[in-house]
């Protein structure tokens, strides 16, 4: 059966090479599942930069046409609300570190092409938290109905404010004071992160240095407990490192700032995955380097789980053991996100919360 | 020996049932709807004649023609509806909408042809109306659900002097600014069923589903002179927004332009996709239309006063190139 997700993998990587050996067949498995993982745009323009979007069918092109258009304007939407957020902001002189999508297309880096853009992730500092979330609220960002238990999941041991919903506009701003939930066993400097950032939109915000923008992405991924965007996670590692790979010392840089940071771990991972879908030109000294930082060899039994994770949740692209790989992942996530100290009640509260919605359950769908 | 003529495409009728089931247990079947091509399996009993009876008219799509979405609709089993089954609408691989009754299989193919449809306009600007023609002029009613345009767009066409372009979406296309026709099953509430038949006796109806939130559905087969046209794009030259009011006067009214566009404006969804292109499109098509407003509480006088109306312009049209 035709691997899909090497297709749509193969359609980033090397588009020149792929797109002449796709049958009208092939495309109609690609484009769904593309979609799906929300590459479709991606695809896109990497067929579009290596000039070969007049080689592709007329009835897949058009998928494609309307993935392009559609990222464009969530480009433009999602730079007019940063600018709405800072105009909120500016009384308290507070300049927000945007992360991950909204970081990507403020700092106009390779990651932002083809992708699109749901909430806006900010991390400010602890102590302006109170004031920033009053700006925010005064200017119509609420959070809406919130029970009690989740107010106090997300304020005491998660590292955000609960999401804010614009009550005209629907946007979604997620709040930060760190980079990763205080109880986690895994804690990262913000302070490091922030320090070494790049001001942009006039100064008034600042985005990660590219090094830290991967680190970051492949931080939240291999600590996730759920992957729906996991491979686009990766291919915007993949575009990161490749625009700023053409420089040797660059990886270097990656790789101490990895171990800085805490995040060898996280970042052999990205290389090994990034390295075997997308054929990510990273030098194999810097992996060792890295592997050696974990303590860890390139190939363990996570790496293959998340192999078998890391694809869309469709028929051909997922394989025997997809199910059992997530499942078993989504463990591993609440485990090292919080202590078991703290994860069995949390759980226990959840699984009650569920039971009593059970016997109302349908089987999972999209709403229309 | 003919020459390099293309035969003509096999539509769903011309399949023999055995085949027409097989394939629908199996890789599907493909239908050209023009505007896209969508593929639709589904192993439930009753499906195939259904579908038959809805899309007879409908050609099937060649080898060389690409699937843009595939549906599928199969039996499953909820907890909560036990022992009954239910089926399960999956569009592209997704599971899409609340499991419902077997017997909602055909209204669920249409709901998510326009999900489909409304997600992915792929080259047109589309908004909530129903849409005839004569000839090539066409009338455009846009309005959300319950306001009565299914029906009303029905009627007309059951004169068997207007052409049914589409009853649920009109598709502009954003090179030409014509409407494009997408002459699928018309979905009618209540007894409309009854009233139509009086009017076209050779009218088909699948069975009526009775759902929760709109009541009895029953899908009703598109004439098969509207499918033959769906071809033929057409330009719009009036739009009438109509309200079903019970004891309504059934008297056209003309409507100022602005508050037409901006009742067409509000039934757009795939919101500015184009930006200030997607405004230009819409105003350059509601300007080119005479607008009125239509308060109908009797169908025979509605379909009247519209008639009258496009007769009476079209006379104008007349003198007005013969002067």
């Amino acid at each position: 059966m035709t691997d899909v997700r090497a297709l749509i993998c193969d359609l980033i990587a090397k588009p020149a090479d792929t797109v002449g050996r796709l049958g009208l067949g092939e495309w109609e498995a690609v484009i769904p599942a593309a979609r799906a993982t929300r590459l479709l745009a991606r695809i896109a323009v990497c067929i579009e930069a290596a000039g070969h979007f007049d080689a592709v069918p007329a009835g897949p092109r058009r998928h494609l046409d309307a993935a392009l258009l559609a990222a464009a304007r969530h480009r433009a939407d999602v730079m007019t609300e940063v600018e709405r957020v800072l105009d909120a902001l500016a009384p308290t002189g507070v300049a927000p570190m945007l992360l991950k999508g909204a970081a990507y297309a403020a700092g106009g880096v390779a990651a932002a092409d083809g992708r699109l853009f749901g909430d806006i992730d900010l991390m400010v500092p602890r102590e302006s938290l109170t004031d920033v979330e009053h700006v925010l609220r005064r200017a119509g960002w609420t959070t809406g109905r919130v029970e009690p238990y989740d107010f106090l999941y997300y304020h005491r041991w998660m590292h955000q404010l609960p999401p804010l919903v614009h009550v005209e506009r629907q946007s979604v701003l997620d709040v930060h004071h760190t980079l990763a939930a205080p109880v986690s066993r895994r804690t990262v400097d913000e302070g490091m992160v922030r320090a070494a950032g790049r001001r942009v939109m006039g100064g008034r915000a600042l985005v990660p240095m590219p090094a830290d923008m991967v680190l970051h992405s492949a931080a939240h991924l291999f600590t996730d407990t759920e992957f729906p965007h996991g491979l686009r996670d990766l291919s915007d590692m993949d575009r990161l490192m490749r625009g700023e790979g053409t420089t040797p010392s660059w990886w270097e840089l990656l790789a101490l700032r990895a171990r800085n940071l805490g995040l060898s771990t996280e970042l052999v991972m990205a290389l090994v995955h990034c390295r075997r879908l997308f054929g990510t030109p990273v030098p194999d000294y810097v992996l060792a380097r890295a592997c050696k930082d974990a303590g860890r060899r390139r190939g363990t039994l996570t790496d293959r789980l998340f192999d078998h994770a890391l694809r869309p949740d469709l028929d051909g692209c997922r394989t025997v053991w997809t199910g059992t790989a997530a499942r078993l992942l989504h463990l591993r996530g609440h485990l090292l996100r919080m202590p078991p100290r703290l994860l069995v009640p949390h759980l226990a509260h959840k699984g009650l919360r569920a039971a009593g919605t059970w016997l109302k359950a349908e089987p999972p769908h999209h709403a229309a | 020996m003919p020459a390099d003529r293309p035969a003509a495409p096999l539509t769903v009728d011309a399949l023999p049932t055995a085949d027409l089931r097989a394939r629908l247990r199996g890789p599907g079947v493909r239908l050209d709807l023009g505007p896209m091509v969508a593929r639709v399996r589904s192993p439930l009993a009753g499906f195939a004649e259904t579908f038959r009876l809805l899309y007879g008219n409908w050609p099937l799509a060649g080898t060389d023609q690409f699937t843009d979405v595939t549906c599928d609709l199969r039996p499953v089993w909820a907890l909560r509806h036990a022992p009954h089954r239910r089926v399960q609408c999956l569009i592209d691989g997704q599971p899409t909408f609340e499991t419902q009754a077997p017997a909602f299989a055909p209204l669920l193919f249409e709901w998510a042809l326009n999900l489909h449809l409304a997600n992915h306009g792929l080259g047109h600007k589309m908004f909530h109306a129903a849409v005839v023609a004569r000839g090539d002029d066409a009338l455009i009613l846009p309005a959300p659900s319950g306001s009565g345009k299914s029906t009303l767009a029905a009627a007309l066409v059951a004169t068997g002097r207007w052409r049914l372009l589409s009853d649920e979406f009109a598709v502009v296309g954003v090179d030409d600014g014509l409407l494009h026709p997408l002459p699928r099953p018309v979905s009618l509430k209540n007894d409309m069923p009854r009233l139509l038949r009086r009017l076209d006796p050779q009218a088909r109806f699948a069975a009526t589903v009775p759902t929760a939130h709109k009541g009895p559905v029953t899908l009703m087969r598109p004439p098969a002179a509207s499918v033959a046209m769906r071809r033929r794009p057409a330009r719009a030259r009036w739009l009438v927004t109509p309200r079903y009011t019970p004891g309504g006067d059934d008297t056209l009214r003309p409507d100022a332009p602005g508050r037409a566009m901006m009742g067409v404006l509000e039934q757009c969804f795939e919101w500015g996709l184009r930006g200030r292109r997607d405004f230009d499109l819409i105003a350059d098509l509601v300007g080119g239309c005479g607008c009125f407003t239509l308060a109908h509480g009797d169908l025979d006088r509605a379909v009247a006063a519209i008639e009258r109306m496009a007769d009476a312009t079209a006379d104008t049209t007349t003198a007005e190139a013969a002067a």
